[in-house]
C-alpha cells in the first residue's frame, strides 16, 4: 500500500492474509492506542470495524497475500487505513441489507458492511495502485 | 469463548462467555444451532460474560432466534454490556429480539 502522508508517530503493520492475522491485528492495534485515552465504548467500535474488514478480506479478498493497517491519532481522530493487495474490490459499494421489520422477514447476514458505515465517523474506499485501501476515521470523544 | 447449555425447567438456557468473532464464531455456530434448535423450547441466552462481538455473533443469534420462531418458540437475550448493547442496537437486532437486562427479567418475557 501507497503511504499516506502520516506524521512520525504514525504506526503501521503488515499481516499474512490468515484468519489468525484477524486477532494479531487487533492486538496490535490495542497496543498502538494504549498510549491514548480512548473510552470502551469508542475502542470497542474500532474493535469491531478492524474485525470486519480484516476478516472480510481474509474470507472474500481471494488472490491478497497480505493486508497493512496504518493509524493516527490526531485532532481527537483515529485515522485508521487498511490496504490488501488483492483484485480492485469496494467492500462498502454492496447494498446494506433490508432493514429488520419481523424475526420471520429478516435477512440472516450481511451485517459486516452496515457496521463499518455505522461505527465509523467516515468510511471510504479508494484503489491505491496494486492495492484496495479503507480509509476509516473514529472520533475518539 | 466457551458455550454452556442448561434447562431451567422447560427453558434452554445458553450462556455464552469470551469473545464473540470471526474464528469462535466459526468453531462454537455448529454447538450453539444443536444444542438450542432441535429442543423448539423457548430460550434464553446469557450474554453477561460476552466482551466482543461482531456480525458473524449477530448472525449466529439470528439465525437461531428465526429457527425458534418458526416452531412458536421465543428468544431473548440478557446480561449484555454496554459495548455489546452499542452492537446489538447498531445492527437493530434489539428491534425484532428483545433484550433484557438479568436473567429473571428473560425469563419473564418468555413466560408472557
Amino acid at each position: 500500500m501507497e503511504p499516506r502522508p502520516l506524521s512520525p508517530d504514525a504506526w503501521s503493520a503488515t499481516f499474512p492474509v490468515a484468519l489468525a492475522s484477524v486477532e494479531q491485528a487487533r492486538l496490535a492495534l490495542e497496543t498502538y492506542l494504549r498510549g491514548f485515552a480512548i473510552g470502551d465504548r469508542v475502542l470497542n467500535r474500532i474493535e469491531v470495524v478492524l474485525e470486519e474488514v480484516v476478516s472480510n478480506v481474509v474470507r472474500h479478498g481471494h488472490g491478497a497475500d497480505r493486508i497493512t493497517l496504518q493509524a493516527e491519532c490526531t485532532g481527537g481522530v483515529l485515522h485508521l487505513s487498511v490496504g490488501d493487495n488483492g483484485p480492485a474490490f469496494d467492500p462498502l459499494a454492496a447494498a446494506d441489507p433490508a432493514p429488520f421489520t419481523t424475526l420471520g422477514e429478516a435477512t440472516i447476514g450481511g451485517q459486516g458492511i452496515p457496521l463499518i458505515k455505522r461505527l465509523t465517523q467516515s468510511a471510504h474506499y479508494a484503489r491505491d495502485g496494486a492495492f484496495n485501501r479503507l480509509d476509516l476515521a473514529f472520533a475518539l470523544t | 469463548m466457551s458455550l454452556a447449555i442448561t434447562d431451567l425447567s422447560g427453558v434452554t438456557k445458553a450462556a455464552l462467555s469470551g469473545r464473540l468473532d470471526t474464528s469462535s464464531v466459526d468453531r462454537l455456530e455448529v454447538r450453539f444451532v444443536a444444542g438450542i434448535v432441535p429442543k423448539g423450547q423457548n430460550t434464553i441466552v446469557d450474554l453477561s460474560e460476552v466482551s466482543f462481538m461482531a456480525s458473524l455473533g449477530i448472525r449466529m443469534l439470528l439465525s437461531v432466534a428465526r429457527a425458534l420462531s418458526r416452531q412458536g418458540a421465543k428468544f431473548v437475550l440478557y446480561g449484555a454490556s454496554d459495548a455489546i448493547m452499542d452492537i446489538i442496537e447498531t445492527t437493530a437486532l434489539s428491534t425484532i429480539i428483545p433484550v433484557a437486562p438479568t436473567e429473571a427479567d428473560a425469563l419473564a418475557v418468555v413466560a408472557a
